[in-house]
């Protein structure tokens, strides 16, 4: 029961602009509306179509459910990083990067790593939530 | 039970308490130097918070692939070493 060959070259060529799309709801959380927690999710959703469609072993060869490990305790590990640096300039969560004026790309400074940081930690953790619940249904 | 909380829960007061965060992160915000404020209040007034959120996600996730990592059906026997 494969998906018919439409449903999966158009699901190919969308998951990519779905990954654009969250980078940059990621990336402008600071200016625009969205953010880390959206951007990540967005950016789960990209592989979780890719898995509807091409099924799950195909996907997993692609992002290993190791990568996807590695990935989530990586920037769980660089937040706790981040907030510690912050501690050495001063209180906890320190905003140590203060950039230009409010509306730039680089005025947020540890806001905008921050927002990276927790978008790929959350677009790990659904992928890697997905996958594990999908063993069962090795469907594809 | 749900009329003994209607009996408990309705006569209390509802109205809006006075919290003086409200006031102070609306006035400066400025100083922030970040325009959207609900990611000003998100990652930089209450990082702290966020910091809570994240570790909870990670943890909830990572409870449900320990839970359910052992429970593979028996025709998936082959590929046991990638369970490491």
């Amino acid at each position: 029961m494969r998906m018919s060959s439409i449903v999966r070259n158009s699901s190919r060529l969308v998951s990519p602009f779905l990954v654009a799309y969250g980078a940059y709801l990621i990336i402008h959380g600071h200016i625009s509306p969205g953010g880390g927690f959206q951007g990540g999710v967005i950016l789960s959703v990209s592989v979780i179509l890719l898995i509807t469609s091409h099924g799950y072993k195909a996907v997993r060869k692609a992002f290993s459910v190791r990568l996807v490990k590695i990935v989530e305790s990586m920037s769980a590990l660089l937040i706790i990083m981040i907030s510690l640096i912050g501690l050495i300039f001063g209180t906890y969560f320190f905003n140590f990067l203060r950039g230009g004026e409010p509306g730039t790309l680089f005025s947020g400074g540890t806001v905008v790593l921050l927002n990276i940081l927790i978008g790929l930690e959350i677009g790990a953790a659904f992928t890697l939530l997905f996958y594990v619940l999908l063993r069962w249904t090795e469907s594809d | 039970m749900v009329l003994i909380l209607a009996s408990i829960l309705l006569p209390l007061d509802y109205s809006r308490e006075r919290s003086d965060s409200y006031e102070h992160y609306v006035s400066n915000w400025e100083d922030v130097g970040i325009s959207n404020v609900v990611a000003s209040i998100l990652t930089d007034w209450r990082a702290y918070d966020t910091l809570g959120e994240t570790v909870v996600l990670f943890t909830a996730v990572y409870g449900v692939y320990i839970l359910l990592r052992g429970k593979r059906k028996e025709k998936e026997g082959e590929d046991g070493g990638e369970k490491g």
